[in-house]
């Protein structure tokens, strides 16, 4: 079944047309929602209102476009207003001793991974949205611009200073 | 390169070095001890944006949404938005034209009470007056918004 397939037969009364849309998407949604929210609990919490979101306004959903871009901006707006809420607005600290592995390894990995979701916390939410979908999820610009709903352009120069942010505060730290 | 011109483009993403930057750069850190540790961090970051794209979900969490997800639409349907269809979109386009302007014409012909109040609220106050022996007639119009007298005699 294709996913033009189960909206059509969704809106014409078969709910159960929809369990082929929340399982082919759910595992992305909540990947995403977890980069976002850093919280497995809350990533299945926010995916679950995403895919009822979407179910609720399936009408407005253009039949010429995608489901899955489509599905990720209603995830992607979710988790936002969630991160911007007050529970998710408390700014975790970056550490203040410097880094201490030079050498690519697994222990590396952990620390850089662990400063970097810190790290992450520091960017607008704007950078932080296409650096998440681009760099972490490996989507293209032009899907991310998509799903934004904003310029390929923005996108890129959003990537571009995401980086340059990350980047001069792993500098900072050396 | 100097020490200063590396970290300055350590600072920058690597898809905004030159060919011939990326050249320095790599003879620089080969030279310098301590810019080849913010290399090797560099290389490290890069290494691990690659590395968060293997997420996996933990077992704890139930990754299965539809049981959920159906519980809650039984309970909240498709919101069905006639409203948004394109047929009815034109209809209630033209609805609300031919309401608009059976109001204005209404306003404009039908009510004559509305026509008179469309101007400035004003007293008009008609006395007599003798100026210079002669009997005169004197009109005060006084205006509310903006206060404003105007006096008129004949």
């Amino acid at each position: 079944m294709t996913d033009q397939q189960a909206i059509k037969d969704c809106l014409s009364g078969n709910t159960h047309a929809y369990r082929h849309l929340v399982e082919s998407y759910e595992e992305m949604a909540i990947k995403t929602a977890y980069r976002f929210l850093r919280d497995w609990d809350e990533a299945r919490d926010a995916s679950q209102e995403a895919f009822i979101r979407a179910y609720q306004a399936l009408e407005s959903f253009r039949a010429g476009s995608k489901f899955s871009t489509w599905f990720y901006r209603i995830l992607v707006n979710l988790c936002t207003d969630r991160v911007r809420s007050s529970r998710f607005r408390k700014s975790v600290p970056l550490p203040v001793r410097p880094l201490t592995s030079g050498n690519p390894g697994p222990d590396a990995i952990l620390e850089y991974r662990d400063l970097m979701e810190k790290a992450l916390n520091q960017l607008p939410i704007k950078r932080r949205q296409v650096f998440i979908l681009m760099d972490l999820e490996g989507r293209r610009g032009k899907e991310v611009a998509k799903i934004l709903n904003i310029n390929e352009s923005t996108v890129r120069v959003h990537r571009m200073k995401a980086k340059e942010q990350l980047r001069k505060i792993i500098v900072k730290l050396i | 390169m100097n020490c200063r011109q590396f970290k300055r483009w350590m600072e920058k993403d690597p898809s905004a070095w030159y060919v011939d930057v990326r050249q320095a750069l790599e003879e620089h850190q080969r030279t310098c001890e301590s810019c080849r540790i913010l290399w090797d961090h560099m290389q490290d970051f890069e290494d691990t944006i690659k590395e968060c794209r293997n997420l996996s979900i933990p077992e704890s969490v139930n990754a299965d949404l539809w049981p959920d997800v159906f519980a809650q639409m039984t309970k909240s349907p498709v919101k069905r938005k006639w409203i948004f269809k394109p047929r009815f979109r034109l209809v209630l386009a033209w609805s609300f034209s031919t309401v608009a302007a059976v109001l204005v014409l209404w306003m404009l012909i039908g009510n004559p009470s509305i026509k008179q109040d469309m101007g400035p609220e004003l007293d008009l106050i008609v006395d007599g007056a003798t100026i210079n022996g002669r009997d005169a007639q004197v009109m005060t119009f006084q205006f509310d918004e903006p206060k404003l007298s105007v006096i008129w005699m004949e």
